[in-house]
């Protein structure tokens, strides 16, 4: 088949889509449209490979037998194996889950990665299990998955509700079903393993660090010195803590953050390395902390400053809150911080989104690192990693601005184009067998 | 405060008194998701029993 070759329209069934899958659909058909997709790599593009849906038995504490359902969705794999998180959660379903595979497939072609896209997960509330239990329904959801998964093949990573321990479990399943003289090549079948076990030193800074990295790119290219510039945080996680952390080591100052118990300001600044100690000591929360006041809410996106960072949940920027916005920059630590509409709103105002399929593209990198790590049989220091993850982000951050300048797009359209031409050129190099 | 079923806020324990959003709807990654219960859980099972060298009383931190 000639994949430059225009094919005939061909009438298809529209397929109900909802939710999640539908805006990952909308957002990939638009783009797409943008750069005049070859129609037969769309229609390659707009499916998963393989969707993977499995049921199988775990023995409980009490001796009782319960039937999980686990799901693998393995979207594309023609720049390497596929890549992506697996989550237990009650309310995964098989959409979600492709959604969160598509999206995966546009992040680590974007991030230049030799990887694909692919998510998975367990519909359970883990809430309910003990933890040996929680251990073997990993190890035989492992064992179901077989050669599903791999290090050449398909990548997992940890996600919501599972972690560095999840993974350890996963790779030591997957390594005990290979044979002795084999198990230990067979490590970096997932990423995100504690560090005594193949993990990677630095993998909780990675996101945050890559957060903190694509802000100060764009403030040396607008020849802006981060040294005194205020800046405000949504979510005081992994993400938003490292971003704060490193933008305040450059000089800046944290005047506002937002956390699930509420909101906190101070205009002279906010300590972040004591913000983090009083949270430890105060049930994970930021409310009460030393030198600062309590606001409403809702007066969090509103708030004076250069810098606003959402590092949160999705959806937090709204065509309501956009013109409240006085940041000259908005850094996407979480995903889908900000709506369409209010997208719309703010880049006529002339405020720049650094987009988050390229801002919080750390962590993924952070994941690569640790495969390559395992797969070359190697261990790397912090500063090396630190090192690593600048010039990979600096190389993506730098193509993604060129083609938003070229183009006179957006930066998120612009990552989006990158993506899916990085897709398009491998699929027209190849071709299609037979 | 409407949550969504197919939202992580169901599972969630800050979820009623959460200052991050009071659309609680379709929310599938957050920084502030917490599901305590597990972490008490976890403290449990600090203490591995199942390896031979635990009996020496050595203890491991959840990872």
């Amino acid at each position: 088949m000639n994949l430059i070759q225009e094919v005939k329209p061909k009438k298809q069934k529209k397929q109900p889509k909802q939710g999640m899958l539908e805006n990952v659909m909308k957002q990939f058909e638009s783009a797409a449209d943008l750069i005049n997709l070859n129609p037969n790599i769309k229609k390659i593009l707009s499916v998963t490979n393989n969707e993977l849906i499995i049921h199988f038995p775990v023995k409980m504490d009490n001796g009782d037998v319960e039937i999980f359902k686990g799901y693998r969705v393995q979207h594309n794999n023609a720049l390497g194996p596929y890549k992506g998180g697996l989550r237990y959660h009650p309310t995964i379903d098989i959409d979600a889950v492709k959604a969160l595979a598509i999206w995966m497939t546009w992040k680590t072609s974007l991030a230049g990665l030799p990887y694909g896209g692919a998510k998975g997960g367990i519909e359970i509330d883990p809430t309910k299990y003990s933890i040996t239990e929680l251990e073997r329904i990993t190890r035989r959801f492992t064992y179901a998955l077989g050669d599903n998964i791999g290090p050449e093949h398909d990548i997992p990573a940890p996600d919501v509700n599972t972690n560095s321990q999840t993974m350890a479990w996963i790779a030591d399943t997957y390594m005990s079903t290979k044979k002795p003289s084999e198990r230990s090549k067979n490590q970096h079948v997932v990423t995100g393993k504690p560090i005594g076990s193949g993990g990677l030193e630095g993998r909780d800074r990675a996101t945050g660090y890559g957060v903190f990295l694509t802000i100060k790119f764009w403030a040396d290219h607008e020849n802006i010195k981060l040294e005194n510039k205020t800046f405000i945080v949504q979510g005081f996680g992994n993400v938003g803590y490292w971003t704060a952390h490193f933008l305040e080591k450059e000089g800046a100052k944290l005047v506002g953050v937002q956390d699930a118990f509420g909101t906190i300001v101070n205009k002279e600044g906010i300590g972040v390395e004591n913000l983090l100690e009083y949270t430890k000591n105060n049930h994970g929360s930021i409310v009460g902390f030393s030198n600062s006041r309590e606001i409403a809410k809702g007066d969090f996106f509103g708030l004076d400053c250069d810098i606003c960072v959402p590092a949160a949940l999705g959806n937090q920027i709204t065509e309501n809150i956009a013109p409240q916005i006085k940041a000259s920059i908005i850094a996407e630590g979480a995903n889908g911080p900000t709506t369409v509409e209010a997208e719309a709103i703010l880049l006529k105002r002339g405020v720049t989104i650094i987009p988050d399929i390229l801002c919080n593209s750390g962590g993924v990198i952070g994941s690569y690192f640790e495969w390559l790590q395992n797969r070359n049989g190697e261990l790397w220091e912090l500063d090396e990693i630190l090192e690593r993850l600048h010039k990979k982000m600096k190389e993506v951050f730098t193509k993604v601005l060129v083609v938003s300048e070229s183009k006179k797009i957006d930066m998120r359209t612009a990552a989006y184009v990158l993506a899916i031409e990085r897709l398009e050129r491998t699929y027209v190099q190849r071709g299609v067998f037979p | 405060m409407k949550i969504n079923k197919k939202s992580l806020c169901r599972t969630c324990v800050h979820a009623i008194v959460c200052s991050l959003t009071s659309n609680k709807k379709f929310i599938w990654s957050c920084s502030e998701y917490d599901a305590e219960i597990i972490e008490n859980a976890n403290l449990k099972s600090i203490l591995i029993p199942n390896f031979s060298f635990a009996k020496s009383g050595k203890e491991f931190k959840t990872i």
